[in-house]
């Protein structure tokens, strides 16, 4: 059995140059978790509390960032995902308020021709409602203008961007429209809603946005991988009769086919309250990983299974991690048979991302192990392909910044 | 000059009311809060202006405080230092201004759930019942009931 550990403690000291036109103005407070010597309006990646990877298909490493108020990307040499980052470009003119805080972060893509796209959330109001803008790139040096995702909406966050191989490009977000249509009819509605639109141009413009599922959680990120070109998977929390906040999962048969909505397990987890905490998924060679947070009656902590069958039936909830240390931000990774897992711990000093590996498509994993740890404030855990079959754990901490690992396992 | 000191001093006084009186929450301060009413029932609700339902239930903890003059009531919010004046405003429109109150103050969040209750993984509203002998009550979600019951033995 292989073990799982970073293979270098070089943590790529991703040294970047100073983010170009930092006024200083007075005032304004620092947001909480930024970095010691981060001004109001300082966008270096070092003042990023979420950050957020993407790989091109030349294996160069894009990153997306909100410091200062504005969203920012960066990206390594091609071939060089743990090679030093080039100057960061902004994609918001002017700072505003961008969700940047544990679930509600940018989300990057770039698809099978280079081109970049990432969106992300602003809070249009004192009530928790955004828009969500993209900003898109076909060259990866020059960036669209920010425009909104829906031109008409009424509050969307929570956005999540994937390409799949052959130029088709999806979006999904956490929609308040059917909420408000509700309200507006005195009907009650529980929750939000999951909505996602297609991209045919690589992220340029988008169709029309499309509902997946009424009544999802209203703060939880959504997970999406791709059992083939054209057939998505999703996977959120959603709420189930009785204001049970379960874990929902779709898998498409074609682009305009959403299958139906299954239930990945019945953890009767009944609370009107916000979790703050999505799933993860992967899939690989017909199978459907999933790992989730719960505290239900059925079950409490964090949670692995997976289908084989498309999502029709799932194998039985086996927990991960440490439930005394608080293990959740649980992350997949699937290539072929090997699985890779990730989660966060806290031991009441040190957070640690913790990892596991399955070398046999989930059946059997080698003993949980941490990965890297940090003494202060530190960003939800990503794993991402490395573009050769392994695997790479992205992770920014208020002390440490952002590290970039290559974990061992994957295809030699 | 008299009126000028007069409106000055009630002026002062009115500043915590305003700020909320939050007080940062740090390492050590649910110890320090324990300590504080050691010996009486203990409500101790978490909370944040990112929490809808949190919101929606904001009004009956003053109900709560009103028909319990014995709980020592104490709200703890995730939200940061920034988002305090909003905090109080909101506070003060659900008529909580006059109880004792926390933000977290530091962003290393995850110390701060874990010295609350180690299982806490940051979801809310969440509330613990700290009973006069140190037994913890965890109520997780919208549990304004459970909090109810739980408060009628020390009526």
């Amino acid at each position: 059995m292989r073990r799982l550990f970073p293979l270098a403690l070089l943590a790529a000291a991703l040294a970047l140059p100073a983010a170009a036109q930092q006024h200083q103005h007075g005032g304004g407070a620092k947001p909480t978790g930024v970095a010691e010597g981060c001004g109001p309006e300082d966008g270096r990646l070092r003042c990023a509390t979420a950050v957020t990877p993407a790989l091109g298909p030349d294996r160069t490493l894009w990153l997306t960032w909100v410091a200062g108020g504005k969203v920012w990307v960066a990206h390594s040499p091609a071939g060089q995902p743990t090679g030093p980052l080039g100057e960061p470009i902004p994609l918001s003119p002017e700072p505003a308020r961008v969700d940047d805080n544990g679930d509600g972060r940018p989300a990057i893509t770039v698809d099978a021709q280079g081109r970049v796209s990432v969106a992300w959330a602003v809070r249009k109001d004192e009530r928790y409602n955004g828009q969500v803008l993209v900003s898109h790139s076909a060259d990866g040096k020059t960036f669209t203008p920010p425009t909104p995702l829906v031109p008409d909406g009424t509050s969307e966050r929570f956005p999540v961007l994937s390409s799949d191989r052959q130029g088709r490009l999806l979006a999904t977000w956490i929609d308040k429209g059917p909420l408000a249509e509700a309200k507006a009819k005195g009907q009650p509605y529980a929750g939000a809603a999951l909505k996602a639109a297609w991209s045919l141009d690589g992220g340029r413009s988008f169709q029309p946005p499309v509902t997946l599922g009424d009544n999802s959680c209203e703060c939880c990120r959504v997970a999406l991988a791709w059992a083939a070109p054209g057939k998505p998977v999703i996977t959120w929390r959603s709420i189930f009769d009785g204001g049970i906040r379960d874990h929902a999962l779709l898998a498409f048969s074609a682009p305009d086919k959403p299958g139906p909505k299954r239930r990945v397990s019945v953890d009767d987890w009944k609370i009107d309250g916000c979790p703050h905490h999505g799933p993860t998924l992967a899939t690989a060679g017909g199978t459907i990983h999933v790992a989730w947070f719960t505290q239900g009656a059925a079950r409490e902590g964090l949670f692995y299974a997976r289908s084989g069958d498309g999502g029709a039936s799932f194998t039985v909830p086996v927990a991960v991690g440490d439930p005394d240390r608080q293990a959740g931000h649980a992350q997949l990774l699937a290539a072929g048979d090997q699985v890779w897992l990730a989660w966060k711990e806290f031991d009441g000093k040190q957070s640690r991302v913790m990892g596991q590996l399955s070398a046999d498509g989930g059946k059997s994993w080698t003993a949980a192990r941490p990965l890297a740890s940090t003494a202060d404030a530190s960003d939800h855990p990503i794993l991402l392909s490395d573009g050769r079959g392994g695997a790479l754990l992205s992770w920014h901490t208020k002390a440490e910044g952002y590290r970039m690992l290559p974990l061992e396992g994957g295809t030699p | 000059m008299r009126a000028t000191l007069i409106a000055l001093s009630l002026w002062l006084l009115a500043v915590p009311a305003l700020a909320g009186g939050a007080k940062p929450f740090v390492e050590g301060s649910w110890q320090a809060i324990r300590d504080a009413h050691a010996g009486k029932p203990l409500v101790a609700h978490l909370w944040s202006l990112t929490c809808a339902p949190c919101l929606v239930e904001l009004p009956h903890w003053a109900r709560l405080a009103r028909e319990n003059p014995n709980l020592r009531i104490v709200l703890i919010s995730t939200d940061g230092e920034e988002d305090v004046p909003r905090m109080a405003a909101t506070l003060a429109r659900a008529g909580l201004s006059g109880l004792e109150s926390w933000h977290f103050a530091d962003p290393f969040a995850e110390r701060l759930r874990f010295e609350l209750d180690p299982r806490w993984r940051g979801e809310l509203p969440r509330t613990l019942l700290v009973a006069p002998g140190g037994d913890v009550t965890v109520v997780r979600g919208r549990g304004m009931e459970a909090v109810e019951s739980w408060s009628a033995r020390f009526r």
